[in-house]
Order: C-alpha cells, then structure tokens, then sequence
C-alpha cells in the first residue's frame, strides 16, 4: 500500500568528512588518467564531479525550509551570486558566439580543449567529432541529473516532487539528449520531440523545413509531430492539467530551473511593478514569436522576403539573436544566482504565455458571472483564514507570485503564471496551501458560502 | 472569508464616508487588520503607529527570519505598494501619554496626536518570572523584533548548548531556531508532558516524541528556581529541588502578558489585560482596545478572557473596525480555531476540544500506526453534535469543519463525508483507510 504524503519533513542531514572524500577523489582521479584511455578519463571525472556535487548536500544547513537561504552568501546576492552569474553569463556567451575558445576546431583542424575533450564521447554516441552544441546539451542534461538526484533526495518525504522531477529527468536524458543524438547518428537532422513551437522559435525556418522535409517518412513525422505538438497536445494538456504538465514535468528549460535552479527560487521579485513588466513583456514575445513564424512561411509560400517593408529574415535573425540567445540563455540562466531560477519562463517563454492563457480561461469560466460551475481547474487552493502571514510561499516561489496575499485573503491561487511546481504548498508551515486539479468539493449546504 | 459573518454585515465596496480620525497604537496583525479594515470599508483618516517598526510584519515569522528562509521585508503584511496608496499615515515612534479627556496622545518625539476614536493594540511582553527580574547576558525571551538580535549573539560564538525554560510553542520554536543553526537544545517542561493542559494525553505525548526524534533533549516536571550570574553572565540555573546545572545560554518561553502600561496610565481599567466590552470598548469613550492586550468581561463561551493567538487578533482588528463604523454591531464570533507547526508536524485544532472528556462529551480518536498522524473528534455523548476536530499530520478542510460544528452536525453526518475533508496532497495514496475502518466502527454505536 502506498504511504501518504508524509508531513514529517527529514531532519538535517549530519556532517562528514567532506574533504577527505574530495581528496580521495582527486588521487584516483590522477592516477587513474596517468593509464586511462581519454574515454576513461572523461567519464572519471565526470562522475567524480557529480559525487562531490551530491556530497555538498551533506554538510549544507539547507532542507526543506530554505533554512540558511539569505545567510549564505551564494544565495543572498553576495558577491559569490555575482561572480558565479559571471561565470555562467561567460559560458553561455562563448558557447553561442565563441566556441573557438572553448576548442572548436574546424577548417580541417581538429577539436582540442574543452570540445576535444568530450570528442571520444561524441564519437561513441554518434559518430562524428564534438561540437559546442553537443558539449552544452551533454553538460546541460549532466547538470540536470545531478542536481535533479539532491532535489529528490531533499524533497523526498513529498510524492509529487519526486515524480516530476523523474519525469523532467526522464525528458531532459531521453527527449533531449539521447533521441536527438540517435537522430544524429541515424543521419536524421537533430530534433528534441518535447520542444514545441514557439518555445522552439526555428521549427518553421526553411532550414528547419527543409532538412525535415528531405529526410523521408521519419522527417514527415517528426514535422508533423510538431504541429500537433503545440496545436493539439499543448492546448488539451494544459485545458486537463494546467500549465504544470509541460513547465514542472517535461520543459527542459524548467527542469534546470527546478533543479539546478532550486537555491535561487527565492531571488523572483514578487513587487507589483515585475508583475506589470511580466505582462508587457511575455505577451508580445508570443505575439512577436507568432508574427515572426508568419512571416518566414509567408516567404517560403510566395517568394517574397518582405512584408510591408519587414523583411521576415532579418525579423527571425533579430528573435533568434535577442530572444532566442540573448534572453533565454545568457540572461536566462546567466542570471539564476540573482533574478531567480526562472526569469525566461517568467518574462520571456512564449509557450508559457500561450499555455498560460490557456489555464486562466479555464479557471476564469468558473467564476463568471454570479454563477458558479465548478469544472475541475488547476489551482492552489487555501484552507480558510489559516494562513499566518509567515511569508515563506511568497519567498519560495520561482514565478514571483504574491502567493502570501492570495492566502491572507483565504483565495484560490489561479495566476497565468503559476508553473504548479508545488514548492509554496511545501514550505507552508500550517499547511494552508494545496494544489489541486480537482473540482472544489461543496458540503451540501455549504452552497452559499464563499467558495474556499 | 475565515469568518463569514463578516461578510454580510458590510459587503466590500460600499464606502462609508465619515470624517473621524482613527488612531491605532500597534501595528501587530490586531492593529494592521483595524487599519485595512478601516480602509477597505470608509474614508476615514487612520494613523498606525508602531515603534517596533516601520511596517507591520508578520510576528509568526520570526522564527523563519531568524533560520535565514526569509527577510524581514518578505514577511510584512501588505507589500510596499499597498501603503503607498493606502492614506494610512504610518508613525514610527513611541507613545508615551494618553491623555483621554483632551482625546490626544504624546509621543517619545513631542508630537502630540489628537485622535477621534483610538485603539489600542499594544500587544503582549515576555512574561518574566520572578527569578529573571535582572537583566543578565546570555537569557532573552521572543517576542520581539529586536529579540532576534539577542539570539543571533547567542549563536555567534559556536554551537554550545542553549536550554530553553517553557515548552509552549514559542518554546519548540526556540529549539527549531537553534536546531537550524546547529546549537544543540534542551528544553525545560514544567508538566510532565507536552502542553498537557491543552492537548489529550495521546496527542502530548505524540508532539513530545516528536519533538525529541527532531534531537531536542526534553526534561519534563523541570522547573527554574533561581539564576546564577557572574559579573552579569548567566553561569548556572538552579532547578526544583536545588539541583544546579551550569547553562550559560537561557531562552525563557513562559508565555506572555499583555502589554497593559499605557492604559493604566491613562486611567483605563486594566485587571490582566485591557478590560473590553463585547465592541472592545475599554472603561474609557472612545477608547478601543483588541489583540493580546485586551481582556473580554464576558469571554466568548469556552475561551479564555486573554487570548493571546494570531487568529483571535486578526478577528478582533476586523471586529473592532466594524464597531467603529457601525456602532453597537453584535457580532457572532465564528467557529474557532487554532494551527500550530512541531517542527514539521502539523497540528490543527478546530471547536472544541476537551483534554479529559466529561460527562456531555465523547470522543472519537485514531491514531496512524507508525507516523505521528492522529485524528480526534469530539461529540456530545447524548445527540452525538459534533463539537470540535484535532489533527496532527493531517490537514482538514476548514471549511467542512466549522461548516460541522456551527451546524451541531451528528458524527454520522460527519464520518459519511470525512474523506471528502482530508486535504490529501497530489499522489498521497490511500493511507487513511485504517482511519476511515475506524470511523465507521465509531459510528454505528451511536445510531443504535
């Protein structure tokens, strides 16, 4: 029989001998690359770098509660926050538009530094030499699973924190990475089958097109697979279960935000004024994302390269260069350690703005007018006045949502926004808040009261 | 909403337009629920006035800020936007005179405020017994904001042992502070178990368990007699008995008084707290008093007159600003309630529930067997009306239970919907089965 979700939170983990473990590490590191193959070696220090990783979980304060969150300086934009969003900002900037630096060969030369070093790999999973492309998505997914372990080791006592973060898991090493990389080496042009348009700006740029189109039944499908992606999978997903089924359970950019991104949630700005900029920047990206899809198949369709004086390539040069690269990955993650975990789903995915739309609607059907109809909706339920204004929903939640006011008020929380991650209902002390995706249940003779 | 009565007196939106002014001293969650209430329904001028701080904040909270989960400005009640378009003139200063008959008040700084109507929200003390009449490095209680700066020297120099005296909550929250950091806790009980005058004995004992898996060293039937200083430094205590034990770090957690000095000042009638009326009104016009500070002549029935809880305070703002603007309003108290937090463990108490049942009452309880998970219910013996839910580890829907109780619903009514009124959090399974075997074994000896 299954256990309920257990409400005892686990105590704080004890210390242990943290750098001896990491010396030991590193001698069997340097012994074992002295007669390893490089294969070997890659794969060593890999490994040894995830154990350290999970080790840190040890002796860190940190649990449930973000006990220590604003302490620690890493955490609290201290100088550490800055440095290491620096460095992050660094690395997205040379992958995108310096891979030479980090080693990309070329022009007959071959890979060396960091590209070189992940060549073995590419090589025994698809065939051909490493490229930036594939250094990011290994590291990326690599990432990913090892922070995405320490957050189900830390939210292990909570049964929907466990499952989502194996279900982004399982998207982020199967859809992302390794599918692709088959495609690859099945000489299949690279596709990601869980990234739909327009979170996927270039599905409908002819290169895109054009490379599906000529790759046979498998191409056909993979296009049409993506058109039913965000036309019918998308919308009927997000009517049923919410935003939460594609942002906390299967996104790849949400499984680095929920995972790798899990000590920054706090950072989100919750005022008033982030929430106006929220609204007039994620709408018109989508409406930006749809004009610019619009027209790059209006190019392919008639020829011609611009419509009243916009020409659709510079127009989808622009969004794959600002959006594209600029917001959604060098600010996007580049900044964690100081917006907070989630500042590309929050202001700038267009996926999320459309299938946020979507979850408001329905929720919205239910209150309209003075009648009540009570369909199932995707919620955060409050359990009466019990909320003690203590805060922590608030703090905690990556989408900046005033989660505390909603509660203080006894209200439903139903924001465009909301991605369901579930991490207000867990650090509220009382127990006051509760997802849902049911329809309220109404005692009889409780009609009349206000819906709770 | 937690209270609906509210609701139908005076329904949002119909602005009352008055030309009063309204000064509120104490900007604890009684005084700033007067204040939003004042706004939300008239026009009236309100002046909050606090030296604490400078924006109402969440006292609950403390116990977070001080574990680093959140800041101070993260647990203010209404966000900065709100004051700025609010008109409630905020003042950071202390008051020191109320003078009832000029209808003024003087403040620490010289200002004088006259005042139409006044409420006083002062809020509660750390109770001091008699053997912490001294001020000695190393004892602090928590209660206010600048508490937290005494306990942030006691954990400074290193993890040595802090004893807390008194396990109320503030007491657990004390050890879950300390616990955060690190500093190893142990925790003085006078009773010879957990909050044995408020909890059953099962439920005491499953919060002391509780308390101690967490690692917190409990000492029950332990009182302090007397501290022992050196050069104004707390070296030992001495407990029942004389027993002496050296203790350098003190947390007293006695409980709290009301803060009552201003009023006796100013003439009010004062026996443990401000003495109010059923509208809060104090033995002087015009004078108001809600929250900790004030004391019911007539307590609701089953509570007592002080009643020092968030809930109570927050309900008492609401009252006292409906009594102001529509003078001599009975209002219904709704049902009551109480959330507590043990560490992790949850607790919710809703109605009435008796330590030792009586004569009138039963009651039903289950108990998880293995997790500190228990429900209790009790009834009257006779009809089987059901007057009161205890859970721990377990959330019920408020809505349902005090829907239940104000309704004097039969258990059997009850236990047909309970499993409609667990708050089962997504994928949680199907562990209440044991429970739901439980009720309807309870239920049947009551029908016939």
């Amino acid at each position: 029989m299954p256990t309920i979700h257990d409400m005892t939170r686990s105590t704080q983990d004890t210390d242990n001998p943290f750098y001896k473990q990491i010396a030991m590490l590193a001698l069997a590191f340097v012994v074992a690359s002295l007669w390893a193959s490089d294969m070997i070696r890659l794969l060593l220090f890999v490994l040894a770098l995830s154990y350290i990783w999970l080790s840190r979980h040890r002796f860190r304060v940190g649990s449930i509660r973000g006990i220590g969150l604003w302490h620690r300086n890493v955490t609290a934009r201290g100088w550490h926050a800055w440095i290491l969003a620096l460095g992050l900002t660094l690395i997205y900037c040379f992958i995108y538009w310096k891979p030479q630096l980090l080693g990309l060969g070329g022009h007959g030369q071959a890979n060396s530094g960091v590209i070189g070093f992940f060549d073995p790999l590419s090589y025994a999973i698809n065939g051909h030499a490493a490229s930036q492309w594939f250094v990011y998505g290994f590291l990326y997914t690599w990432v990913v699973l090892v922070s995405g372990i320490d957050f189900i080791r830390k939210y292990r006592h909570n049964r929907y924190q466990v499952y989502r973060t194996i279900s982004v898991l399982f998207f982020q090493l199967v859809f992302a990475f390794v599918l692709p990389e088959i495609f690859v080496a099945l000489q299949y042009p690279y596709f990601d089958l869980k990234h739909f348009w327009p979170l996927d700006y270039s599905f409908f740029f002819d290169w895109r097109m054009d490379s599906l189109l000529a790759s046979g039944h498998v191409g056909l499908f993979l296009l049409v697979w993506g058109i039913v992606g965000f036309l019918v999978i998308t919308p009927l997903m997000t009517w049923y279960y919410g935003k939460r089924w594609y942002c906390s359970w299967v996104c790849g950019c949400g499984a680095l935000a929920e995972t790798a991104g899990d000590s920054f949630r706090h950072l989100s700005d919750k005022s008033l004024l982030s929430w106006k900029i929220e609204k007039w920047t994620i709408y018109p990206i989508l409406a930006f994302s749809i004009l610019m899809t619009v027209l790059v198949l209006y190019t392919r369709f008639t020829g011609r390269e611009a419509f009243l004086g916009v020409e659709s390539a510079s127009l989808s040069h622009w969004y794959g260069f600002y959006i594209g690269s600029l917001f959604s990955g060098v600010a996007g993650v580049g900044l964690y350690p100081i917006l907070g975990n989630r500042v590309w789903c929050r202001f700038g995915c267009p996926l999320a703005a459309y299938m946020g739309l979507i979850q408001t609607f329905k929720a919205s059907i239910n209150f309209r007018g003075k009648k009540r109809t009570f369909q199932p909706h995707f919620r955060i339920s409050t359990n009466g006045g019990q909320c003690i204004s203590c805060g922590q929903c608030s703090t905690q939640c990556e989408m900046g949502i005033d989660v505390k006011s909603y509660a203080e008020r006894g209200e439903d929380i139903i924001r465009a926004s909301c991605v369901g991650c579930g991490i207000c209902s867990e650090v509220c002390p009382r127990g006051v808040l509760h997802l849902e995706l049911t329809k309220p249940i109404v005692l009889v003779g409780t009609q009349d009261m206000h819906p709770l | 909403m937690y209270n609906p009565v509210f609701f139908h007196t005076l329904q949002k939106g119909t602005l009352i337009r008055t030309c009063m002014h309204v000064v509120i001293i104490g900007n604890g969650i009684a005084g700033f629920t007067a204040a939003k209430k004042l706004r939300d329904l008239s026009d009236i001028q309100i002046t909050l006035i606090s030296a604490e701080s400078e924006y109402p904040f969440a006292r609950t909270s403390l116990m977070y800020q001080f574990m680093g989960s959140v800041r101070l400005e993260d647990t203010y009640l209404a966000s900065t936007e709100y004051w700025r378009g609010a008109k409630i003139a905020r003042v950071n200063a202390w008051v020191n005179k109320i003078h009832s008959e000029e209808k003024s008040i003087l403040l620490d700084d010289g200002r004088k405020i006259t005042y139409d109507k006044l409420i006083l929200a002062s809020g509660s003390k750390v109770h001091r017994p008699d053997w912490w009449q001294k001020e000695l490095v190393g004892v602090t209680g928590l209660y206010h904001l600048a508490d937290l700066k005494n306990l942030e020297q006691m954990v400074t120099p290193g993890p040595e042992n802090v004893l807390i005296a008194g396990g109320g909550l503030v007491g657990v929250e004390l050890a879950e502070m300390m616990m955060s950091r690190n500093v190893p806790v142990s925790m003085l009980v006078r009773e010879p178990s957990y909050m044995k005058h408020l909890f059953p004995h099962k439920e005491s004992e499953l919060i002391g368990r509780h308390i101690a898996s967490k690692g917190v060293q409990m000492y029950f039937n332990e009182e302090i007699t007397a501290l022992l200083e050196e050069d104004g430094q707390l070296t030992h205590i001495e407990c029942t008995g004389s027993k002496k034990f050296p203790c350098r770090l003190l947390c007293v957690a006695t409980g709290v008084v009301p803060s009552t000095a201003l009023a006796k000042q100013a003439g009010i009638a004062v026996n443990k707290g401000i003495l109010v009326n059923a509208y809060l009104e104090t033995s002087v016009p015009d004078i108001y008093a809600i929250g900790d500070c004030a004391e019911r002549i007539c307590p609701m029935p089953g509570r007592p007159p002080v009643e020092a809880m968030w809930y109570t305070a927050r309900d008492m703002g609401e009252q006292a600003a409906l009594a102001i603007l529509q003078k001599n309003t009975a209002i219904a108290p709704g049902v009551w309630f109480n959330s507590a937090a043990f560490f992790s463990l949850e607790m919710q108490l809703l109605g009435s529930i008796q330590p030792i049942c009586d004569d009138e009452t039963a009651q039903f309880f289950w108990q998880h067997p293995t997790k500190p998970h228990s429900v209790r219910i009790q009834y009257h013996r006779k009809t089987g009306s059901v007057q009161g839910f205890l859970s721990l580890g377990i959330r019920l829907r408020h809505q349902h239970c005090t829907h239940w109780i104000k309704n004097k619903a039969p258990l059997n009514e009850v236990v047909r919907s309970f499993s409609d009124s667990l708050i089962r959090p997504a994928f949680s399974g199907t562990d209440y089965h044991d429970l739901f075997i439980s009720l309807d074994k309870a239920h049947p000896t009551l029908s016939s």
